[in-house]
């Protein structure tokens, strides 16, 4: 399996929980992408691969279950995983408020780190497999399309070479006409006779 | 195509909307970086872009890239917030091919992109 560098994107209005979060996921040994408002947070995800979104609900200007919406709205990013960390939002019906924008998981803060580093490495494990599962994928369809135009080549050339077989084949029976057409025209008077006298023999 | 805006809410608002209906996106948020990505894309089709960014302006931006005479063609479509009179002629005679007012009607968006991309 390859293992490349996943990258997970940071959003988070204040620089210490950046900080924070840099620190906790840093052992995954993947990229760590950060952006401390939603236009940033867009711009890394037009430019970048990314395999996890981690996004702090309360920021100013646009908050965090809109910028989900947003990049869940996108068709780019349908199925990229988000989740949601968040200091005051953790009535149920806030969490509830949260998966419907697009959050695949939650974390209340405090965060704890193990918790975080866990949940953000099943999602990047996933992500991986989902990227191995579509490369294999395409590399079946490729072979499938390879073999059927195998296929279509090898039956072009069997009905060429049965259109040659008719093509010889009726020449040859013109030949054969032409000479039965030739000969009884010359024999017709004792064609018969011959083999009668021949059978009387 | 590619999106220059240096806002990227809005490229991600335009691109959201053009990938849905089965477009390849590429985004720039500053000209230089619009001009590197032309370069290394020679499938390029299509060039939307925003006029008022900083730095390197979108005329700016349109000059250079008609510098190279291998994208005299490259259809840019310009777009702008100044609905003023003059802009018009100020952008097509920086090299756009077209121009639509910000904010974008999506409908004239779309109209326009069908326009320059099965020419």
């Amino acid at each position: 399996m390859c293992k490349t560098e996943a990258n997970i994107l940071l959003v988070d209005d204040q620089p210490a929980k950046l900080m924070s979060y840099e620190i906790i996921l840093g052992d995954l040994g993947e990229t760590l992408l950060k952006a401390s408002n939603a236009q940033e947070a867009l711009e890394t995800l037009l430019k970048n691969d990314i395999a996890v979104i981690l996004i702090d609900v309360c920021m100013p200007d646009l908050d965090g279950f809109q910028l989900a919406q947003m990049i869940r709205e996108h068709p780019r990013f349908q199925e990229t995983a988000i989740i949601f960390i968040s200091a005051i939002h953790l009535t149920e019906l806030d969490s509830l408020k949260g998966y419907e924008m697009g959050a695949v998981d939650y974390v209340p803060v405090p965060v704890v780190a193990g918790i975080l580093r866990a949940k953000v490495r099943v999602f990047v494990d996933l992500y991986r497999k989902t990227r191995l599962l579509e490369r294999l994928n395409n590399e079946l369809e490729g072979r499938v399309a390879e073999r059927t135009a195998a296929l279509e080549t090898a039956i072009e050339r069997q009905d060429l070479l049965a259109r040659e077989v008719d093509h010889r084949a009726k020449n040859a029976l013109a030949v054969i006409q032409s000479i039965v057409t030739l000969t009884r025209a010359e024999t017709s008077a004792d064609f018969a006779t011959p083999s009668r006298k021949r059978g009387a023999l | 195509m590619l999106l220059v805006d240096d806002d990227a809410r809005n490229i991600f608002a335009l691109s959201s909307l053009l990938e849905r209906r089965g477009m390849r996106v590429l985004a720039a948020t500053t000209g230089r970086e619009a001009i590197d990505l032309i370069e290394s894309t020679p499938e390029l089709a299509l060039v939307l872009m925003d006029i008022m960014m900083p730095e390197m302006d979108g005329y700016e931006t349109m000059q250079m890239i008609r510098e190279n005479p291998a994208h005299r063609r490259l259809p840019i479509v310009a777009l702008t917030a100044k609905a003023m009179k003059g802009d018009r002629e100020k952008c097509l005679e920086a090299g756009a091919s077209d121009y639509l007012a910000k904010p974008v009607n999506t409908e004239q968006l779309l109209s326009a992109l069908r326009m320059w991309l099965h020419r």
